[in-house]
């Protein structure tokens, strides 16, 4: 395929009100991400607008079909069983080439499972995979075997992990401050490339993608408004995130589509359980009371108190409410009750002096952190939070996080100066949440934001481990629920649906739930 | 490099508002163009419901109507009890809830069906009970594989939940009198209150969870099921109501339910000798009383029923340019869809004298039933992934007013049959509130997500 030499987005000034915007020329889609990807490289997805990047870079040894949901390869020609399923022998298509021109083999197949297998590689998502996979055995040219710790009847459905090329790399311990993160290379649809300001995808070759985009071009979201506006007028073709008080502007609109976008995500203030006053559960539990829910989602997202089939749903747990893992047992708590707040927080040995809680003699500020990106989708949620805050008798100081930093700090724990953090998370089909809970010993708890410790819910997430059946994991989630809402080492918050917007012009651009770009090779411009 | 064009917008976004944006770029794609003859004839565009009923005295008759009103809020239970206590005056929309009604539990039982169809057939595991093959044998009943049935009802442990063994029997006696469809006969010994309908009434679908099984663990965990026999049942039983509130209209009602029926099911007669009353198609997905006829024969014949309707239908109409060599083209298909919408919007405006608040939702509710209808005449001719396609464009725009529950528990019976439990859960949750009987099938379609979701391939939580 000839690539179009397509241009830069042009960025456009224009006044105060409407920001940046961008242009679409040609087969050229400009769109506008929740934030810049943190990470190109498939071992080091940490937010959403990572899955989606690297889907158009990387192909995966199998993905499911959008519309169909049927299992499929693009790079895979066939493969069977062996060792009575504790393997399987997959044969690698012929005359694929990775973005640097080279042909994929089984090599990299290999490599990719020995970098995941390397203890070196700190990555969550190999972390994931070391559970059953044990190696790789290169047969021949397009020939490899996948060896497991036990049998699977369908194995395929678990090897997901896309491929990494051998020869970018100098051994299988793969960090994730490579430059392969911002220029990684593929063999999937687009090559990819970020910059400080977005990303680049182009159009490439190869004989199993047949992309009809010549160029997308990734804008990091800014205003909301803005955004709406720019799409309405063509300045962009889409918008991943279109937070719902604009969604009904863009379904009037008859040049922009809104697409569903199946993804479980749900909201959380995470507390510092180690910290001050907020290590006592009964301060805890008043400020979960101190929060008015209701109001925040009415002010944040424009639903209403009672609005049905609204997009943003209170949650109780760590489960969005149509998930079998959510315990329906578990009320939410929609509005804030100021008396008992009170009480708890009394109980607990807090002092109301002049109106502001002190704890030790000393008023108690909090220090309260959101992740950046977030503001787009609920405006001003860390100010209405603050403001909640500082009614129930609590000094605070608000700080957005950028999504770098949330990534380099937050995630990994280090963030333990602050008292609470906003931020969301995201599952697909599997919604393991193990390592948000459990207290951070060896390869455990590696999303456990506050290092929170509680050594029966410890129990309760190996009890989901090691569940044999459905109904003995589905019964340790339940009593998860049960647990984290009664210590509260999160205010779980809502899930909030996502829905995007594609102009009209856009055709045959079916979204995949999850990784979203999937089937991007259907996708063309112009009618 | 940067083309002379895209310098030329950056220059001019220094100058001027985000809109000149749309202006530039040389080889942008040409804007949308609406089809300037429009996509249906006058004729046939005069017949459309929202052309009808774009005059307020057409309107009138429903809009003074509280079950009407009731009705198009989604508010099944309360509409039903007016039009029950309206008399001869609300027999009509009694007999369009129930039928409803009817529609969305068929699809309910399908949907509990393929959902057990999918966890405890193939994926089916050591631990499973033994009685899971009572709901492997319902769903394939409903399939109309009636040998599969009984292959999956001789499964069954000698021992197994009473409630199974009565339910079993009941399936059993119909298989053994020859599986000859409908099984009603042979299933009434299970309707229960909770499924039975009198006129005016939605019942709950009866006490859940059906089945309290055991597992096959050292743990012996009680796995709790439902029957989505008990869905079917439910589903009959709201359509003998509305064929007893116009017993002239059973024609109508038949061809009003054939899209939404069960495999095993024989389509109705694809002609009908009474006119339609606007009562079955108003705020409806038929645009006309003909596009019932068109759905109904499209349902089974696909594409040769386009052509069979053409001068007819509204919906045959537009869908028909949508297809070449045979094939319905989807992106063909969403321009129709568009531009339907738009013709639909102008004519109201036309015929009402004037732009009105409700045209563009009822124009809504024209390119989502073009959609629909081209789904249907896609799903028959054999093109599965098209008419998925089709299918979550339709769900796409099936917001506010144009959001009909009984094709939402469609797509979520479709995704059933896919192993794709994700968006069917959220489509259940949504809806389980107000249909509290679908609980029978929600038990399989979280079983379902807990099974695939525990073998698929893993990803860390992310932000």
């Amino acid at each position: 395929m000839a690539l179009r030499d397509a241009p830069i987005a042009a960025a456009l000034r224009a006044g105060l009100a409407l920001g940046v915007a961008a242009l679409g020329t040609g087969s050229t889609l400009a769109y506008f991400e929740e934030s810049l990807p943190t990470s190109m490289n498939p071992l080091y997805a940490s937010a959403m607008v990572d899955y989606r990047s690297q889907e158009l870079v990387f192909d995966r040894l199998w993905f499911h079909d959008a519309i169909t949901n049927e299992l499929k390869s693009r790079i895979v020609e066939r493969y069977e069983l062996v060792d009575g399923g504790k393997g399987v022998r997959i044969t690698l298509i012929s005359g694929v080439k990775w973005h640097d021109g080279k042909p994929m083999n089984a090599k990299d197949l290999c490599f990719t499972v020995d970098a995941m297998l390397d203890k070196n590689t700190p990555s969550p998502v190999a972390q994931e995979y070391r559970q059953f996979i044990t190696g790789c055995e290169v047969t021949s040219g397009q020939v490899a075997t996948i060896s497991f710790n036990r049998v699977f009847h369908n194995p395929r459905e678990r090897l997901g992990f896309a491929l990494l090329p051998r020869e970018a790399f100098e051994s299988t311990a793969i960090s994730p401050d490579l430059e392969f993160s911002a220029k990684p290379i593929g063999t999937g649809p687009m090559k990819g490339s970020r910059g400080r300001r977005g990303a680049i995808f182009d159009a490439f070759a190869n004989v199993h993608h047949t992309p009809q985009v010549a160029q997308l071009q990734l804008q990091d979201a800014g205003d909301p408004l803005v955004q709406v506006k720019t799409i309405i007028n063509n300045g962009v073709q889409g918008i991943i995130a279109v937070p719902p008080p604009y969604r009904p502007d863009l379904s009037s609109n008859d040049e922009v589509a809104l697409k569903s976008y199946d993804l479980r995500s749900w909201w959380f203030i995470a507390l510092n359980t180690n910290k001050g006053a907020l290590a006592d559960p009964r301060v805890r539990k008043g400020l979960n009371l101190a929060i008015d829910r209701t109001a925040l989602r009415e002010f944040t997202i424009g639903v209403k108190a009672g609005e049905e089939n609204s997009p943003c749903e209170f949650i109780s747990g760590p489960f969005v409410q149509s998930s079998p893992y959510y315990n329906r047992a578990v009320p939410t708590v929609d509005r804030s009750n100021k008396a008992q707040a009170k009480a708890l927080f009394e109980e607990a040995g807090l002092k109301d002096t002049g109106g502001r809680w002190h704890y030790k003699n000393a008023p108690i500020t909090l220090r309260v952190g959101m992740l950046a990106p977030l503001n787009n989708e609920a405006p001003d949620l860390l100010s209405y939070i603050g403001n909640q805050l500082s009614d129930a008798g609590f000094d605070r100081n608000d700080l957005k996080i950028s999504a770098d930093e949330w990534k380099t700090n937050v995630l990994t724990g280090k963030a333990t100066d602050y008292d609470l953090l906003i931020g969301k998370w995201s599952f697909g089909l599997y919604e393991d949440v193990n390592h948000l809970f459990h207290s951070r010993t060896g390869n455990a708890g590696k999303l456990n934001l506050f290092n929170y410790k509680n050594a029966d819910v410890d129990a309760t997430l190996q009890a989901y481990d090691r569940a044999v059946t459905d109904t003995a994991a589905r019964d340790a989630y339940h009593k998860l629920h049960t647990q984290v809402a009664e210590d509260l080492p999160y205010l779980f918050l809502w899930k909030l649906d996502t829905r995007s917007a594609w102009r009209t012009e856009v055709r045959g651009n079916i979204i995949s739930a999850y990784y979203y770009f999937t089937e991007i090779d259907s996708w063309k411009y112009g009618r | 490099m940067m083309k002379a064009s895209s310098i030329r917008c950056a220059l001019a976004g220094s100058l001027v508002l985000v809109s000149m944006a749309a202006a530039c770029g040389t080889d942008s794609p040409p804007p949308a163009e609406k089809d300037p003859a429009g996509v249906l004839s006058a004729e046939l565009l005069a017949t459309t419901w929202q052309v009808r009923m774009a005059r307020d005295e057409a309107r009138a008759p429903f809009e003074s109507a509280s079950g009407w009103a009731l009705h198009f809020q989604r508010e099944q239970g309360q509409a039903l009890q007016a039009f029950a206590s309206s008399g001869e005056a609300g027999a009509r929309g009694l007999a369009r809830s129930h039928a409803e009604l009817a529609a969305f539990y068929r699809q309910a039982a399908l949907l509990g069906a393929r959902a057990a169809r999918h966890t405890f057939g193939e994926a089916r595991v050591d631990e499973d009970p033994l009685e899971v093959h009572y709901l492997l044998a319902v769903d394939a009943a409903f399939a109309g594989k009636p040998d599969e049935a009984r292959a999956a009802l001789a499964s069954l442990p000698p021992d197994a939940a009473a409630e199974v063994v009565k339910a079993a029997a009941a399936w059993q006696s119909w298989l053994d009198a020859g599986a000859v469809w409908p099984p009603d006969a042979a299933l009434a010994g299970l309707a229960g209150p909770g499924v039975q309908v009198m006129a005016g009434q939605n019942p709950d679908g009866g006490p859940h969870p059906q089945f309290r099984l055991t597992e096959r663990s050292a743990e012996a965990r009680t796995v709790e099921l439902g029957d989505p026999t008990q869905l079917y049942l439910l589903s009959r039983a709201h359509e003998a109501a509305a064929k007893a509130a116009v017993p002239a209209d059973a024609a109508v009602i038949d061809l009003f339910l054939a899209p939404w029926s069960l495999p095993a099911e024989a389509g109705p007669a694809t002609e009908l000798a009474i006119p339609v009353d606007d009562s079955w198609i108003f705020a409806g997905f038929a645009l006309s009383g003909a596009d019932l006829v068109f759905l109904a024969d499209a349902s089974t014949a696909g594409v040769p029923a386009v052509q069979r309707h053409l001068a007819s239908s509204p919906l045959a109409a537009v869908v028909a340019p949508a297809i070449v060599d045979g094939q319905v083209v989807p992106d063909k298909m969403l321009d129709q869809a568009a531009w339907l919408g738009q013709q639909v919007e102008a004519a109201m405006r036309e015929a009402g004298g004037g732009e009105q608040s409700f045209h563009p939702p009822f124009a809504r509710l024209a390119s989502v039933a073009a959609l629909r209808a081209a789904m249907i005449v896609a799903d028959a001719n054999d093109q599965y992934r098209d008419a998925g396609v089709l299918r979550v464009n339709a769900l796409d725009r099936s917001v506010e007013g144009a959001a009909d529950p009984v094709f939402l528990i469609s797509v979520a019976a479709w995704d059933a049959g896919n192993r794709n439990a994700l968006r069917a859960q959220e489509l259940v949750h949504r809806l389980h509130r107000r249909y509290p009987a679908l609980q029978a099938a929600r038990y399989s379609l979280d079983f379902l997500h807990i099974r695939t979701s525990r073998n698929a391939a893993p990803a860390a939580p992310v932000h």
